[in-house]
C-alpha cells in the first residue's frame, strides 16, 4: 500500500493522518517531533535555518528511511522563510539521493496535486475532508477542556490520561459517524475527573510561531509543563479556527486580520506575516481579559515573531501584563525551560497575591 | 543534643553547595564544591562533610535548588525543589530586602533578576551561548594557562584596559590571541576579558531589562574581583557582593525549606550520605517523544526518576505515581487492512 | 495683526509672506530604507522646505550601541538600524521610519521591515514623533506613495509632485554613483553582492571594499537601481535581484564573485545554498563572507588574501 509521510501538527495529525487514510493511502505520521528525526533534519540542514524546517526535514528523511514514498507539507504563501522550505527541503532530499516526492498541501489548480495523483473521484475526496473537519473540531474541544482541568485535578496525570484515551479513540474512527459519536461523549468523559473546584488557577496564553505551539517536541509540552504547575492554559493556534478563518475569506471575503489589526491598532498596524500579529494581539486581547501572563514561543532568529518582541515588551508595559520570551533552538534543553517556566509561574503567583492584598481584582 | 535546623543543596553546572540554617535564617554551615560531572557523588560528599564540620544537626527540611535539582532531590529526599531563580532571589531579599536588581552568573547560566517593592516581577536567563557566563573565563584561563583567581588578581592591575571583542569563546579567544600578538600587556587583556564578559551579560541576559540600584551581584562569578570591577565601570554604580555570594542559591533554598512548613520531613538521613545510590537509563517509547528517563535506586528501591515530559514517570520518590496511558503513536498503528 | 492671525497657518493660505516658521527636523537613520531609496528622502524633504537629518555613519560606537539597546535575536542590521535610530531621538521634531513592504512590484520585502515603525514607537523611539508611510510598490507607485507623504506633512499638492519628481531624479543618479566601481581601474574586476544597507554600509562592507581596493581590484557592486528582475521562485526583493544577477552573470565577467551576508540574516540563511549552486553551474569563483559584530579587519583580510590567491594559483 501507498504511504504519505504527513507533517506533525500536534495533536492535529490524527485528523490529517484520518483524512489520508481515507484515500486509500497508508499515513506515516506522529503527533510530534520525534528527536531522532530532529537530529537527522540538524545535521542535513544548513546551521543557520530555522528550527522547524529542520523538523520537517528530519521527518521527511526519517520517512525516506522508512520506505515511505510521498510526504505532505504545507505551502505556505507568507513573507517569511516557511515560503521556501517546500524549495529547500526538496533540494536538500534530492542531494541526499532520497527518493521520497513531495505533494504541496493547498490548492494548485481545482484538485490539489496530492488528489490529482491519487484521483480517488469527487466522492472519495469530499467525504474524508468532512472527516477531517469532525476530528479537527472534536481536537479543539478536547483541548479547551483538558487546559482547564488539568491544573485543578486532584489525582496527578489523570487528565493526560483520559485527554490520551480519547485520541486514540478518534484516532480508531473510520466513519464520520464515530467520530461523531467520540467528540460528542468528551465532555462527560472530562467530567469524570476528579478536580478541585475551590482552586482559582493562573491563567496563561500561549502565542507565538505554529509548530512551536504544536509540536510537543519542540515546545518541551509546555502545556504539560504549565497545566502541571497549576495553571491554566489557552494555546491560540486553533486548526479548526484556521480552517473557519480560510472559508470565511473565500466565501464572505472577511479576513480574520482584520478584526487583529483593530485590536492591535496602536501597536502594530500590518499583518508583519507567520503568526506575529496574532502574538500581539492576542497578548492585548488576553490583558483585557484578566490573563495572569503570555508566554511568547518562537524559534530563535524568527523573522516575525522576533520582529514584534518589542512591540510585545512595550504591551506587557503598558497593559501590565508578564510576556515570558522562549527562544528554541535544536540545543536547547528541557531544564533550562522548565526553571524558566517555574521562575515565570512563581513570578505570576506573587504577582497575584499582592494585587489581592491591595484590593485589585 | 541535637539543633534544628534547614537544609538547602544547589546542585549547579560546575559546583555543588549545601548551606545549613538555623529556623531563624543564620548560617550554621555553607559548603561550595567544584564539581566533577559527578552530581550524587558531590552531594553525598556534601552531606558528609556537613557531618564532620556540624555534627548534631537534626535536619527538619531540605529543599535543593540548580539544574540538578531533580536528581539531588531524589538523592536527599527534598521536601521541596524549587527553581534556581525563585531561591536565588529568596536569599538575596532576605539579606538585602531593598534589593532592586539581581545579578547571578554561574557556570553555564547566567540571570537577572528584576525586584520590585520585595516580589520578583521579571527576569531572564541567556539563552544557548556561553558569552555571559562564568565558562567565559574559565575557558580563557585555560587558553593564557592561569588560573581563574591569578585572573581576577591580574584584572585589577590594569591600566589601561583592551577591547576584547567577542560574542563566543570561539570569538573572543581569536581576538584574545590577536591582543597578544600586537603586544598588549597581560592585566589589560585580562581586564579587556572581563570588560566582555559584562558586556555580553548587559547585552544579552539584561536586554530589554530596567537595572535599577541597589544591584546586588552573586554567584560563582562573583568572587572575581575583576567582573566587579568592570561591572561598577559600565553601570557607573555601586554593585553590592553579600555575603554568602557564592552559595545564594542553596541558602536561598534552606530559607525556602524553612518557610514551607514542613511537619515530617522526607530527609532520607544517614542514608542520603552514605548509601550507593545508582542510576539507570532507559527509553520510555510511549510517545513519540522517546524521552529518556532515568530512574534512581538505592539498592532495590526506587527512590526518584526524572527526564519524563509527560508526568507519566514523575515522582520524587513517593512511590509510583498514577500511570499515564500512551499518547497514539500513529507510526505503529497505519491502517487496519479491509 | 493679520501676520499674528496667520503665525502659524501652513503656507497656503497665505502663511508664505509671514516668517517662515523653524523648519521642522526630519530625522532619517542610516540603515534600510536610507540605503534601499539613496539620496530620495533626503531631497524629497529638502525639498519640502523640512531640514533632513541624517545619521552618522556606521562604527564600532555604533555596533555596540545596538548590541545594548536593540533585541538579541535581531540581525545585525536591524541592530544597527536601532542604534541609528536612538542617536537621531531627541535631536529631531520626527524620525523617519517607513513601512517598506515592497520595493518591486509582485515582490515582497524582508518580513522584518513590516514591523519597524511600530517597533520604533514602541521602544526605541517611544519618545520622539516617528513619521512612517507604507511603501507597498505592488499596489501603489513610489510616486504616488510620496504624494501621500507630502498630503501627511499638509504640504501643497504640486509642491510634493514637484519634490517627488526631484528626488526620484536624485535616487536614479545616486543609484548610478553607487554602482560606480571602486579600487584601481583596469585592476581583476570583482563582484560584491548582498543587500544595499550591507554593501554600502560602512561598518558592514567597509573592511571588504577597503581590502580589495588596497589589493588593486575593481570593485563593482550589484546594483538596484535597474528594471525589476524576472520573476522566479524567490519572493524577496533584493534576494531575487542578486539571484537574476547571478544568473545573468558572463562568463569571464568577473574574476570573482564575493557575496557579504550578515549575522542572523533570515532571508540569507535560507538562500545562500541556492546562491552558491548557481554560482557553482556558472563557474565563477565564489566566496561568501558572513559579517558580525566583532568583525575584525585581521580576519577578513585573511579570507580575501586567501581568496585571491586562490584564484592566482588556479590561473
Amino acid at each position: 500500500m501507498t504511504q504519505i509521510a504527513i507533517p506533525n501538527i500536534g495533536n492535529y495529525t490524527v485528523a490529517l493522518a484520518t483524512a489520508v487514510e481515507s484515500l486509500g493511502i497508508k499515513p506515516w505520521a506522529s503527533t510530534a517531533t520525534t528527536p531522532e528525526a530532529l537530529k537527522l533534519g540538524t545535521e542535513a540542514a544548513p546551521e543557520s535555518v530555522c528550527l522547524p524546517l529542520k523538523a520537517h526535514l528530519g521527518h521527511f528523511i526519517a520517512a525516506d528511511r522508512a520506505g515511505v514514498e510521498y510526504a505532505l507539507m504545507v505551502n505556505s504563501v507568507g513573507t517569511c522563510r516557511l515560503r521556501y522550505y517546500r524549495h529547500m527541503i526538496e533540494q536538500i532530499l534530492k542531494d541526499l539521493g532520497l527518493k521520497i516526492r513531495i505533494f504541496g498541501l493547498g490548492f494548485d489548480g481545482f484538485k490539489p496535486p496530492l488528489v490529482r495523483h491519487f484521483d480517488p473521484g469527487p466522492i472519495t475526496f469530499l467525504k474524508p475532508l468532512f472527516h477531517a473537519g469532525e476530528q479537527i473540531r472534536a481536537i479543539d474541544e478536547m483541548e479547551t477542556l483538558a487546559w482547564k482541568t488539568r491544573p485543578i485535578e486532584l489525582a496527578h496525570g489523570e487528565t493526560t490520561r483520559v485527554m490520551n484515551k480519547l485520541l486514540l479513540e478518534l484516532s480508531r474512527c473510520r466513519t464520520l459517524a464515530e467520530s461523531r459519536a467520540v467528540r460528542r461523549t468528551t465532555a462527560s468523559r472530562f467530567a469524570t475527573i476528579a478536580v478541585d473546584r475551590s482552586k482559582k488557577p493562573l491563567k496563561v496564553g500561549l502565542v507565538g510561531e505554529v509548530s512551536f505551539l504544536r509540536d510537543k517536541c519542540l515546545n518541551k509540552n509546555i502545556e504539560y509543563l504549565l497545566g502541571d504547575q497549576g495553571i491554566e492554559v489557552k494555546n491560540f493556534f486553533s486548526l479548526g479556527e484556521e480552517l473557519r478563518n480560510i472559508a470565511r475569506i473565500v466565501l464572505l471575503n472577511k479576513n480574520r486580520g482584520r478584526e487583529l489589526l483593530d485590536i492591535a491598532d496602536r501597536y502594530l498596524q500590518t499583518t508583519v506575516g507567520g503568526h506575529a500579529l496574532d502574538s500581539v494581539a492576542h497578548s492585548i486581547r488576553c490583558a483585557e481579559l484578566g490573563y495572569d501572563g503570555m508566554v511568547h514561543l518562537a524559534p530563535c532568529g524568527c523573522m516575525p515573531e522576533v520582529g514584534v518582541r518589542p512591540i510585545l515588551k512595550r504591551v506587557s508595559q503598558d497593559k501590565d501584563i508578564p510576556i515570558l520570551e522562549l527562544s528554541f533552538d535544536e540545543h536547547t534543553c528541557d531544564v533550562g525551560i522548565t526553571t524558566r517556566l517555574e521562575a515565570f509561574a512563581d513570578v505570576l503567583r506573587e504577582r497575584r497575591r499582592k494585587r489581592a492584598a491591595v484590593g485589585v481584582s | 543534643m541535637s539543633d534544628p535546623c534547614f537544609l538547602g543543596i544547589d546542585v549547579g553546572s560546575i559546583s555543588t553547595n549545601l548551606v545549613a540554617i538555623a529556623p531563624g535564617g543564620e548560617v550554621l554551615c555553607e559548603l561550595y564544591r567544584r564539581g566533577d560531572g559527578h552530581p550524587i557523588d558531590s552531594v553525598q560528599a556534601c552531606l558528609a562533610q556537613l557531618q564532620e564540620e556540624a555534627p548534631g544537626l537534626a535536619v527538619r527540611g531540605v529543599c535543593t535548588t540548580g539544574s540538578g535539582r531533580m536528581l539531588a532531590g531524589a538523592v536527599v529526599g527534598a521536601d521541596v525543589v524549587k527553581n534556581e531563580i525563585s531561591a536565588h532571589a529568596r536569599a538575596t531579599l532576605h539579606l538585602h530586602p531593598d534589593v532592586r536588581t539581581i545579578f547571578e552568573i554561574g557556570g553555564q547560566d547566567s540571570k537577572v533578576t528584576v525586584v520590585r517593592d520585595g516580589a520578583v516581577v521579571d527576569f531572564s536567563m541567556n539563552l544557548v551561548c556561553a558569552a555571559g557566563t562564568g565558562s567565559f573565563l574559565d575557558s580563557q584561563a585555560r587558553r593564557l594557562n592561569i588560573t581563574i583567581e591569578e585572573l581576577s588578581a591580574g584584572a585589577m592591575l590594569s591600566q589601561n584596559p583592551t577591547t576584547i571583542a567577542g560574542r563566543c569563546t570561539v570569538f573572543a579567544e581569536s581576538d584574545m590571541i590577536h591582543k597578544q600578538q600586537v603586544g598588549h600587556a597581560q592585566p589589560d587583556i585580562l581586564m579587556g576579558l572581563c570588560h566582555a564578559l559584562v558586556r555580553n551579560y548587559l547585552a544579552n541576559v539584561c536586554a530589554g531589562k530596567e537595572l535599577k540600584s541597589p544591584i546586588v551581584f552573586q554567584g560563582g562569578v562573583s568572587a572575581n574581583q575583576g567582573i566587579c570591577r568592570a561591572f561598577r565601570e559600565s553601570l557607573g554604580c555601586d554593585i553590592i557582593v553579600p555575603r554568602h555570594h557564592m552559595v545564594m542559591g542553596a541558602y536561598g533554598a534552606a530559607l525556602i525549606a524553612s518557610r514551607t512548613g514542613v511537619k515530617n520531613t522526607r530527609y532520607r538521613g544517614e542514608k542520603a550520605a552514605t548509601h550507593k545510590v545508582v542510576t539507570k537509563g532507559f527509553t520510555c517509547a510511549d510517545c513519540p517523544n522517546h524521552c529518556e528517563i532515568i530512574e534512581i535506586r538505592d539498592g532495590e528501591e526506587v527512590i526518584g526518576r526524572t527526564g519524563g515530559r509527560c508526568g507519566k514517570w514523575d515522582g520524587n520518590g513517593g512511590g509510583p505515581r498514577p500511570q499515564v496511558d500512551p499518547v497514539p503513536d500513529l507510526l505503529e498503528m497505519g491502517v487496519p487492512e479491509p | 495683526m493679520f501676520k499674528r492671525l496667520f503665525k502659524n497657518a501652513p503656507a497656503w493660505i497665505g502663511g508664505a509672506e509671514t516668517p517662515a516658521p523653524v523648519a521642522l527636523r526630519i530625522g532619517i537613520p542610516r540603515m534600510f530604507a536610507y540605503y534601499i531609496y539613496p539620496a530620495l528622502w533626503e531631497t524629497f524633504f529638502k525639498d519640502l522646505g523640512m531640514v533632513p537629518v541624517v545619521s552618522g555613519r556606521s562604527t564600532m560606537q555604533t555596533v555596540r550601541l545596538g548590541a545594548q539597546i536593540s533585541e538579541t535575536e535581531h540581525c545585525l542590521p536591524n541592530k544597527l538600524f536601532d542604534a541609528h535610530l536612538a542617536e537621531l531621538v531627541g535631536q529631531v521634531d520626527r524620525v523617519f521610519v517607513p513601512r517598506v513592504l515592497s520595493t518591486i512590484k509582485d515582490h515582497l520585502s524582508c518580513p522584518k521591515f513590516g514591523p519597524l515603525p511600530d517597533a520604533a514607537r514602541a521602544g526605541i523611539a517611544r519618545d520622539a514623533v516617528v513619521l512612517s508611510v507604507d511603501i507597498d510598490e505592488t499596489k501603489t507607485p513610489l510616486v504616488e506613495t510620496l504624494h501621500r507623504l507630502g498630503r501627511l506633512l499638509h504640504t501643497p499638492r504640486d509642491r510634493a509632485a514637484a519634490a517627488a519628481e526631484h528626488g526620484l531624479s536624485a535616487m536614479r543618479a545616486a543609484h548610478a554613483r553607487m554602482a560606480a566601481p571602486l579600487g584601481r581601474k583596469g585592476g581583476p574586476r570583482f563582484l560584491l553582492i548582498g543587500h544595499p544597507y550591507v554593501l554600502h554600509d560602512d561598518f558592514l562592507a567597509g573592511p571588504v571594499v577597503q581590502k580589495l581596493a588596497r589589493m588593486e581590484a575593481e570593485v563593482h557592486r550589484i546594483s538596484f537601481g535597474d528594471e525589476a528582475p524576472a520573476k522566479s521562485h524567490i519572493l524577496w526583493s533584493t534576494s531575487n535581484k542578486i539571484f537574476h544577477k547571478i544568473n545573468s552573470l558572463a562568463p569571464g565577467e568577473y574574476a570573482g564573485v564575493i557575496q557579504l551576508t550578515v549575522f542572523n540574516c533570515g532571508c540569507d540563511s535560507m538562500l545562500i545554498d541556492t546562491f552558491r549552486r548557481a554560482m557553482k553551474e556558472k563557474g565563477v569563483p565564489y566566496m561568501h563572507l558572513m559579517v558580525d559584530e566583532h568583525l575584525s579587519q585581521s580576519g577578513m583580510d585573511t579570507r580575501i588574501e586567501a581568496f585571491l590567491d586562490s584564484l592566482a594559483w588556479a590561473r
